[in-house]
């Protein structure tokens, strides 16, 4: 019960920071598991969902330390170079933005995972650039910068997608 | 208007707090398949950790051993030796060398805290959307609390904190455990998810409305705002919790059990946890309105203030052996000691770590030279040539180690950290024992006028030396150097450190005057973060 009860709640956590959905449920899967492990020391008081939250990005953390080295990642050159100066495209985006779930999930998984998970953990959790750069190891400002980073990839990224689909209603 | 990122930010979490995937049967079989597994991944786990527990043992007694061969000889501390200048009369020597040169042992164990979990420095700086100034928002939580239980109430089913906006009412099904709204009357109740009308199964206390009342005032004016979205006039920085009767209206008094200090309600930031590093300075954003978000109080909470409410003093339990150096001797034997740590965490990174450790030792030192005097030039009238005399003295001493040190956790990742330390310790002597043998060697010469020549004579004398000193009888105010460094694994509740010191003289301790310093190996368990 448990299970099928949160399972679109922590699908859509996992999906944030996997890059296939596959991936994803293998993260959920582990947090489960982590979850029934721990479920004596759950403290009632306090929101299950918060907690099971928290648990899903530490072993969504867990998966990235595990399988970077195994990632390839694209260039903030190379999309440039990919889609062009889009600059004023973006800037005319900017009067309305029409995204769904299955955009989002496309456009993170053209994100290096770095940029990804900070921008997941900084802008969708909520922690601090001091407190990802604790979790991923690396210092804020690189944090900072990685989220600067992801945001301007994701400029380029909507844009892409924006005038493919324009170029196809045509 | 806002800028695209900010814009397309909202978007992203808008449309990930709506997002809802359909279960997936193919993915609890997996699940399934891996529960089956349980019983021996526990077993595996029951090794992993025996196998940690094993490792740190040897951990401990590896460099306990390396200490013991070592230590003393790259960090030896040799005072001078205080010269008791005596007349060595006749052939038997009774006194009592007061000497300063000895050999002392003290068993001691730094503590430093750990305040192990990264502090949180959530910043929360919320812009009036039309003038763009940032005012201060308090995000809350309304949650429901049961009186008598001071408990917050949750559903059964799902686990989540429950809350009704609306009504201000919430009652849960004792037997199903889903939540029944109570639509007015207090007779006629519905199951709120399908609607159907359900007869009041027993009687079932209806709760009074818990509100929280949030206030905005400018940050630098102290003008009073408008909530942003509600239009409501809101105080500055307060969180007012009030429980009203739902039909009179009329105030409650709270439970003290509702406002007590473990209810989660996440609902302030003060001043007080900039003060304290909780909240850095320098950033601006907004964060997520949990009003907006429509998934109930459960989507709110946010990691750092779920770490606000670590305190920011921890405390933990310290044991520890280590050696005891002293005139470029090592103590024989081992000394330990034991007792209570804490730590307050003063940023991220520091801590400023203190305790209360018991620490004994009992060691032995041989052969140390307590008084060297020669006649020199002068032995024609002295008629002696010289005096040797070197202790082989038994110490027992027990003690009071207070330590203040700061701590400084190093960058990085994972469920461990390294940290390390450094400060001053403060001994109280609760026992100091002495005993021992000390022998002297003495040298004599004279002039026999017979035959003109210098006649030189030699013996040895020893006598059994004791002393106590009483209770309480000395204090030595920050004598002690501390430096260590250590690695903390982080437990669910608890954290493991393991940490190598060195405790270095900076002057003379205990009442005989002696000039020694330790180092050695301390496992520490520490509670709270």
């Amino acid at each position: 019960m448990l299970y099928r009860h949160f399972f679109g709640f922590g699908m859509s956590v996992c999906l944030r920071y996997a890059y296939s959905r596959e991936e994803a449920l293998e993260i959920l899967n582990d947090g489960f598991m982590k979850v029934f492990d721990n479920i004596k020391v759950f403290d009632d008081g306090r929101p299950f969902k918060s907690w099971f939250r928290k648990i899903l990005v530490n072993t969504a953390l867990d998966h990235y330390r595990a399988n970077r080295t195994y990632r390839i990642n694209v260039s903030l050159e190379d999309l440039k170079d990919e889609t062009g100066d889009l600059s004023e495209d973006v800037s005319s985006l900017e009067a309305g933005i029409e995204i769904n779930s299955e955009l989002i999930l496309r456009l993170f998984g053209r994100l290096p995972e770095t940029y990804r998970l900070t921008f997941n953990m900084y802008e969708i959790e909520g922690y601090s650039h001091d407190e990802i750069a604790a979790m991923l190891g690396i210092s804020p400002g690189t944090s900072r910068s990685n989220l600067s980073r992801a945001k301007k990839m994701l400029r380029l990224l909507y844009a892409q997608s924006q005038n493919k689909t324009r170029h196809e209603a045509v | 208007m806002k800028p695209f990122d900010e814009e397309f930010a909202d978007k992203v979490r808008a449309v990930f707090d709506r997002h809802d995937a359909p279960f997936d049967p193919s993915a609890w079989d997996a699940m399934h398949e891996r529960l089956k597994q349980g019983r021996r991944g526990r077993v595996i786990a029951m090794l992993y950790v025996a196998s940690r527990v094993a490792a740190s043992l040897l951990i401990i007694s590896v460099l306990t051993w390396i200490s013991y061969t070592y230590f003393f000889t790259l960090t030896p501390s040799v005072s001078d030796s205080g010269i008791a200048e005596e007349v060595i009369a006749g052939s038997d020597i009774r006194q009592r060398h007061e000497s300063a040169a000895a050999t002392d042992a003290l068993s001691h164990l730094s503590a430093p805290e750990d305040s192990a979990l990264p502090a949180a420095t959530l910043r929360q700086v919320i812009t009036d959307r039309e003038t763009g100034e940032v005012l201060d928002d308090n995000v809350s939580v309304q949650v429901l609390i049961d009186r008598e239980t001071g408990l917050v109430i949750t559903d059964r089913g799902t686990g989540e904190v429950l809350d009704d906006n609306v009504s201000g009412q919430v009652l849960i099904d004792r037997e199903t455990g889903l939540v029944i709204t109570d639509r007015g009357t207090g007779e006629v109740i519905t199951d709120k998810e399908t609607g159907e009308i359900l007869p009041h199964r027993e009687t079932v206390e209806v709760l009074p409305h818990r509100e929280t009342v949030e206030v905005l005032t400018h940050r630098e004016t102290g003008e009073i705002l408008p909530h942003r979205e509600t239009g409501e006039v809101l105080t500055h920085r307060e969180t007012v919790e009030v429980l009203t009767d739902r039909e009179s209206g009329q105030e409650l008094p709270l439970a003290a059990e509702a406002v007590s200090e473990g209810t989660p309600t996440k609902d302030t930031l003060h001043d007080a946890d900039i003060q304290q590093g909780l909240l850095s300075h320098g950033e601006q954003r907004t964060l997520p309105d949990p009003r907006l978000a429509g998934d109930g109080p459960a989507d709110i909470s946010l990691p750092s203030h779920e770490k606000q409410r670590e305190k920011p003093l921890s405390w933990g339990l310290a044991a520890g052996s280590m050696m005891t150096y002293a005139e470029q001797q090592l103590a024989g034997g081992l000394g330990f000691s034991a007792g209570v740590t804490s730590a307050y965490r003063v940023t991220n990174r520091v801590s400023i770590a203190s305790g209360l450790l018991l620490a004994y030792q009992q060691f032995e030192v041989e052969s140390t030279p307590l008084v060297t005097m020669s006649a020199g030039k002068e032995y024609a009238r002295t008629d002696m040539a010289s005096v040797r005399t070197t202790a082989d003295h038994s110490y027992e001493m027990l003690a009071l180690d207070i330590p203040l040190n700061l701590q400084i956790r190093l960058p990085g990742a994972g469920s461990g950290r390294w940290y390390v330390s450094t400060g001053l310790s403060s001994l109280l002597y609760l026992q100091q024992q002495l005993s021992g043998v000390e022998t002297s060697y003495v040298e004599t010469n004279y002039l026999d006028p017979a035959r003109n020549t210098l006649v030189y004579n030699s013996f040895t004398s020893s006598v059994a030396v004791s002393s106590n000193s009483a209770p309480f009888s000395h204090f030595d105010f920050a004598r002690l150097l501390n430096l260590s460094a250590g690695y903390a694994i982080r437990q669910e509740k608890t954290t493991t450190i393991i940490e190598p010191f060195v405790k270095l003289p900076l002057g003379s301790i205990s009442s005989r005057k002696l000039k020694m310093g330790m180092g050695g190996v301390s496992l520490r368990f520490t509670f709270g973060h």
